[in-house]
């Protein structure tokens, strides 16, 4: 009796009206009506099934023609963080307060059935003030159309005291590239009869980035913090025909995208720059500054693809990509203070500056895959990439300076100087690569493969002067693969990289080979193992670049998952990166040398364990530890209770820990505790 | 010297395609994917999903909720027996007191070019599926029931077998350490997914990344603002991509850098050298001053400025 005055009891025994509730309140849901009869047959089959397991696996309800699923989690999350609060917020930024930490729901109609949708699916994760909140669906009606989208909105906060920071060792803790902004994407498409050989198909997609930050601002003899507000977008715009026939399938897309930039700096009231010592006897001061950037892009593009399989021996895929970008860029800025400009030989109290610019970008993107099987043994692939890139702008730059004087000294003063420029400049680079590669059942389950790839690469750069690289690079592939069943998989791949006699930058892999070894063992009883090898060594010995370097990665995880009562997993992986090459010093013009050597250790693991009665406890560790140039180690240890009220009601309380430290720099160390107590609904 | 190295590399390749085009003259099983019918390795006819019910009841009154009902429902596809589509023929299975030896049952791991086969048979053409057998997926032999539950998955969309994240990072044993690593990408924190980055089926790419509309590496979806043109470009994006100077997973360093010291990144390409891209700073830039070593506490535009050659605004 009590139960059925409770609301909870009443709700019990409407499985499907307490998710469509729960999603009328969390998404605007509007299932609110289920078939009665359905409704007991649900109830009993809950009944029946007992406690669902962690609260999150349920059997599912029906509503109308639908056969649904659908789970909600709320909670509220308490923050204990000790050490560089900027830190953590950098690295983790979760914060304390009220969430909805995940919500999802799923509908299925038989086929036909549905009248707007025969399947739905909608997730949303880490939403009540989370820095990452998610929205992802997709629906549609099978035959009919298809819809998928995605909504992201990530909330980047970047505030690294010894980053960016020429006054650290002064003690000035300002990272002078601070940003707290937010990225937010919005992809969505559209397709229409998905199953018939003429799909129509349309698409928008919006990037936006806005939020403030620090930037700087350089003079002569002085650099000034600036704030920044910044703000841009992208719009995409796509839409073309799918054409599928039984052998051949061809799609054309015509798309735009138009990017915009008006992002605007500020002085911030800070008139001391990065250099106490003054410039030629006076010191640079910043009294006010206002920049702003106004850029528009507007790319058209066009994509089309091929795929066939005229022969069953035979399958060609093709992708073309043609793109014109056009940018139009302004630039309007006021500064004021006492100020130098070494290459007008001035020093001045105000300055304007106004640039208009504009950019042209025409890019081809070409990738085409033949895919050959003249024997019932051997496969033979050919891929070939083809990638054009040349942008060529021009610009007026138009300066103004305001209650001048010489550099020199002379007693004079100009109440105006103006300056302009015409600059120009361009960028060119084309690519291609062929990768030809043969791969054959030697014996049996025993896999051999061998081919050669092809690569050339030249650029270009203009303007004030120019210069060129350019390498052919002929690469050799060969590989062994022994596959017995899924319970034994070896497969070791080799390239050896024959180098012309120079790259187009000095970090290229150049004389480089590299070694991969992959193996899997599993699953017997539950229980499987994989990991992996690889090895990259890289040299480059011309006498002013002096290259050598490596990176070597071993890696293994053993699963033990017999089943729903218990799992264990466990992974290790140890990296070595080593770079050691020749730089040249600018100050001396002497020869120094660049060495980064990271040794890191990762480990991880995570249990589960089934109590009693569907009570469920998972907890785990993820750790780095870190030596070299840059030494740290970060612990990350969780635990998770799951305790079941009901069939479709859990509790659970989570608590997560972050322990960050920088060896040497204390200052931006920090540990974290994060509890989570939430609650749980699942049909 | 350079010709020796050529020969001690192509000469072994050489005589090893000639042992294997040998080896490949014995007849042996195919290792493309079979045509469906074939593959099943019975001429026995047909059966009606009926006769699957027998046995298979729940399998069979749960496919009407399953994507690939329109294989037996669809006005354009209308196969009688919807099974049989991806099963093969059935009847000597079902006379033979369901062998399983008789029918494609998608269980026996070694088997995996014949199951692709006969996913592909309809698959192949589809939007995704852009030279799979180039990608590292297709070279490694992976089914796609590795990843897919066809009957009953726990996660319907795409009928993965796991959440994608999770099913991803089973086997991508570093990458699951990289997105452990300080600085990250947002994947463990559920903001973004493997698939947004990269596709899985196809291989029109290196490491199956997705490329944006313009066919430029996936990071210009996000990070548009670094794509430009711009009047003047900063030539590694380019023709390096971002990963000239960043690890896209995670890094221990800063802004997911490939090196924590900024100037020693930046001089590693800007010492002059011959015969590459590269340009030497002023020699202001003095580099014990630590006024000079965070370059882009100066050069804030370093992906690109429309208004300063060297990226100062």
């Amino acid at each position: 009796m009590l139960r059925e005055n409770s609301s909870l009891g009443r709700c019990v025994r409407r499985p499907g009206v307490v998710a469509a509730v729960v999603w009328f309140l969390v998404a605007a849901g509007g299932l609110m009506a289920q078939d009665a009869a359905e409704k007991k047959e649900e109830e009993k089959k809950a009944q029946a099934a007992g406690p669902a397991a962690g609260g999150g696996a349920a059997e599912g309800f029906t509503w109308g023609v639908y056969q649904g699923r659908s789970s909600t989690e709320v909670g509220y999350r308490w923050v204990d963080t000790k050490g560089s609060e900027e830190m953590y917020r950098s690295m983790v930024n979760l914060g304390a307060g009220p969430k909805l930490l995940h919500s999802d729901l799923s509908l299925r109609a038989n086929y036909g059935a549905g009248v707007v949708f025969d399947h739905l699916d909608i997730s949303m994760d880490n939403w009540g003030g989370d820095p990452y909140n998610t929205v992802r669906f997709s629906f549609g009606r099978t035959g009919a159309y298809e819809v998928t989208g995605t909504y992201l909105n990530q909330q980047y906060y970047n505030f690294i005291p010894s980053f960016d920071n020429p006054l650290f060792g002064q003690g000035k803790t300002l990272d002078q590239h601070r940003l707290d902004v937010a990225y937010r994407t919005t992809d969505v498409e559209l397709k229409l009869f998905p199953t018939y050989w003429v799909r129509p198909f349309f698409g928008y997609a919006r990037t936006t980035g806005f939020g403030p930050g620090l930037t700087t601002e350089s003079f002569t003899g002085d650099e000034f913090v600036l704030g920044q507000n910044w703000r841009y977008a992208a719009n995409d715009y796509r839409g073309g025909l799918e054409f599928a026939l039984p052998k051949l399938t061809v799609s054309v897309e015509q798309g735009f995208r138009f990017l915009q930039n008006d992002t605007a700096a500020y002085w911030n009231g800070d008139s001391t720059g990065n250099n106490p010592n003054p410039f030629l006897g006076q010191q640079i001061e910043l009294t006010g500054d206002n920049r702003g950037y106004h850029d528009r892009t507007n790319i058209p593009i066009f994509r089309g693809l091929v795929k066939a399989t005229p022969f069953s021996w035979m399958k060609f895929t093709g992708r073309y990509i043609y793109a014109m970008a056009d940018t139009d860029g302004v630039m309007n800025e006021i500064a004021t203070g006492s100020l130098a400009t070494l290459e007008n030989r001035l020093f001045y109290q105000a300055q304007s500056d106004a640039f208009s610019t504009r950019a042209s970008a025409p890019q081809n993107n070409g990738s085409f895959v033949l895919e050959l099987t003249p024997l019932s043994r051997l496969s033979v692939t050919d891929q070939f990439r083809v990638r054009t890139y040349h942008v060529s702008g021009s610009g007026v730059l138009a300066s103004s300076y305001y209650q001048a004087s010489p550099l020199s000294g002379q007693p004079v003063t100009f109440p105006q100087v103006d300056v302009s420029e015409v600059v120009s400049s361009y960028l060119s680079y084309s690519g291609i690569q062929n990768q030809l590669e043969a791969e054959a059942e030697v014996w049996r389950n025993l896999y051999a493969r061998g081919g050669w790839r092809y690569t050339d690469t030249r650029a270009t750069v203009g303007g004030a002067e120019k210069r060129s690289a350019g390498v052919v690079q002929q690469t050799a592939i060969a590989g062994v693969a022994y596959r017995r069943g899924r319970w034994l998989e070896l497969a070791v791949d080799f390239e050896n990289n024959n180098p012309s006699s120079h790259s187009v930058l000095r970090t290229d892999l150049f004389d480089y080979s590299q070694v991969k070894f992959d193996w899997k063992v599993g699953s017997w009883k539950g229980l499987s193992a994989n990991g992996n090898v690889a090895v990259v060594s890289n040299r480059n010995a011309q006498s002013d670049i002096d290259l050598s370097g490596h990176n070597r990665n071993y890696a293994v995880a053993v699963n033990y998952d017999p089943g729903e009562r218990f799992h264990v997993s466990v992974d290790y992986m140890k990296s070595s990166i080593y770079s050691d090459m020749a730089i040249i010093l600018p100050q001396t013009l002497q020869t120094g040398r660049s060495v980064y050597d990271e040794s890191l250790n990762g480990v991880g693991g995570s249990v589960g364990v089934g109590l009693y009665r569907g009570t469920r406890f998972d907890f785990g560790y993820r750790g780095i530890y870190s030596t070299g140039s840059y030494p740290l180690n970060y612990h990350q240890p969780y635990a998770q209770l799951t305790v079941p009220l009901h069939n479709h009601l859990a509790v659970k309380g989570y608590w997560q820990y972050y322990d960050y430290n920088q060896k040497g720099l204390s200052l931006q160390s920090y540990h974290s505790n994060l509890v989570t107590l939430s609650l749980a609904v699942s049909y | 010297m350079r010709r020796a190295r050529v020969s001690t590399v192509l000469i072994p390749c050489s005589l090893a395609l000639c042992m294997m085009g040998v080896l490949l003259l014995r007849p042996g099983r195919a290792a493309g994917g079979d045509p469906p019918q074939q593959a099943a390795g019975t001429k026995a006819g047909s059966i009606n999903n009926e006769d699957c019910a027998v046995c298979h009841e729940e399998a069979v009154k749960a496919f009407d909720r399953n994507v690939h009902a329109v294989l037996e429902k669809g006005k354009d596809f209308q196969k009688k027996n919807s099974c049989e589509s991806c099963h093969g023929p059935g009847e000597a299975h079902s006379s033979n007191d369901g062998d399983k030896t008789k029918i494609i049952g998608f269980r026996d791991p070694a088997e995996a070019r014949k199951y692709n086969g006969q996913c592909l048979s309809c698959h192949q053409n589809n939007a995704p599926m852009e030279g799979f057998r180039g990608t590292l997926h297709g070279k490694s032999d992976l089914a796609c029931v590795d990843c897919h539950g066809i009957h009953k998955s726990e996660r319907m969309t795409h009928l993965l077998k796991k959440p994608e994240t999770v099913l991803c990072m089973d086997c991508h044993v570093q990458t699951r350490t990289a997105f452990s690593k300080p600085y990250h990408h947002r994947v463990k924190e559920g903001a973004v997914r493997c698939t947004d980055c990269h596709q899985p089926h196809s291989g029109l790419e290196r490491r199956q990344v997705r490329t944006s509309m313009s066919g430029d590496v996936a990071c210009y979806k996000c990070h548009s603002q670094t794509k430009g043109p711009f009047l003047y470009e900063h030539a590694p994006l380019q023709i390096r991509d971002c990963q000239a100077c960043h690890e896209p997973h995670g890094s221990n360093n800063p802004k997911m850098l490939i090196r924590p010291t900024v100037w020693l990144l930046c001089l590693e390409c800007h010492s002059a050298s011959r015969n590459v891209l590269s340009s030497q700073p002023p020699s202001f830039h003095n580099v014990n001053s630590p006024r000079y070593q965070n370059c882009t506490v100066c050069h804030v535009k370093i992906h690109g400025s429309n208004s300063s050659q060297v990226f100062m605004r």
